[in-house]
């Protein structure tokens, strides 16, 4: 079941700082409740979050059962290259669940030459090869 | 700067000082018993340690009144330029008198660019919520927000 939400930006230019936000359906059962009969209902809550950019951990979270149902979470982070953001929830009764979101990072400034000469990103060498943006002074 | 740290002591001992006359009190009841101050107390000092707490530089954004604990919106952010050598490290979110006095802990760094996180939290009861910012330079940050609930989470019966 798929269940996760996630927003990534889609384009952004290197050195922005972008938000993500990831939601996914799990109920957080606390542990604490009690049903009608007085039994206690056992703990089910996901109690780890990571977000990985291109491999490597941007933003980690332990949750308690204080956190709602479906847990939602908004961060930021530096765009920082073009690849991929990849998610993983952990929890209680072997929960695992997992999402993934690609962003295209450009050269920062469209409208002006990337100073950058190595810069092969696709942006930049397409505005190499063709007409050229003006360079403002 | 001094006057601030004393403030913080004193709070500090003042929780720990009610915490011992709750805990004289025995509390017979079939639920669990509700996180104390003194649980938060101990919660905080579980993450801080020994080191002081500053107050400010953190902001805590959550609604001072809200109907129904069950999902409260909740942003914590601080100050911080976010570079390499002055970022914060992680930011922890307590509660007063939830069962549990943790509510999430939130690891960050300098590539976050923003020291900024929303979620949305439980509250079994009208109380103080606590945020706490670790430093790369080692140093605690804290905000604190009271909250009014009339709809409180956790102790309706499952159905």
């Amino acid at each position: 079941m798929a269940s996760a939400l996630i927003n990534v930006p889609k384009k952004a230019k290197r050195g922005d700082v972008i938000e993500i936000k990831a939601l996914t359906s799990h109920i957080m059962e606390t542990g604490y409740r009690r049903t009608a009969a007085g039994d206690l209902v056992p703990r089910d809550i996901i109690t780890s979050f990571a977000c990985r950019y291109n491999g490597r951990e941007v933003f980690r979270a332990d949750f308690f059962p204080a956190i709602a149902a479906n847990p939602y979470l908004s961060f930021f982070t530096v765009a920082q290259e073009s690849g991929k953001f990849e998610f993983e929830w952990i929890g209680d009764k072997g929960f695992a669940e997992t999402a993934s979101a690609s962003i295209t990072v450009e050269c920062a400034g469209r409208t002006f030459a990337c100073r950058r000469p190595t810069c092969r990103r696709p942006a930049c060498r397409r505005r190499d090869s063709g007409k050229r943006a003006p360079l403002r002074l | 700067m001094r006057q601030k740290l004393k403030t913080t002591r004193r709070t500090f001992l003042h929780l720990a000082g009610g915490a011992t006359l709750a805990g004289a009190i025995p509390i017979v009841t079939v639920r669990p018993a509700n996180a104390t101050p003194a649980m938060l107390a101990a919660a905080i000092r579980n993450v801080v340690g020994e080191a002081p707490i500053h107050t400010g530089k953190v902001k805590l954004d959550i609604p001072p009144l809200v109907e129904n604990g069950n999902t409260v919106p909740m942003t914590v952010s601080v100050e911080s330029p976010m570079t390499a050598d002055d970022h914060v490290k992680s930011i922890h979110v307590f509660n007063e008198k939830n069962p549990q006095p943790n509510i999430g802990n939130f690891y960050i760094g300098p590539w976050a660019g923003r020291a900024q996180v929303s979620t949305r939290i439980r509250l079994a009861d009208s109380q103080k919520v606590v945020a706490i910012a670790h430093l790369s330079d080692g140093s605690f940050w804290s905000a604190s927000a009271d909250v009014v609930v009339t709809l409180a989470a956790c102790t309706e019966e499952a159905s």
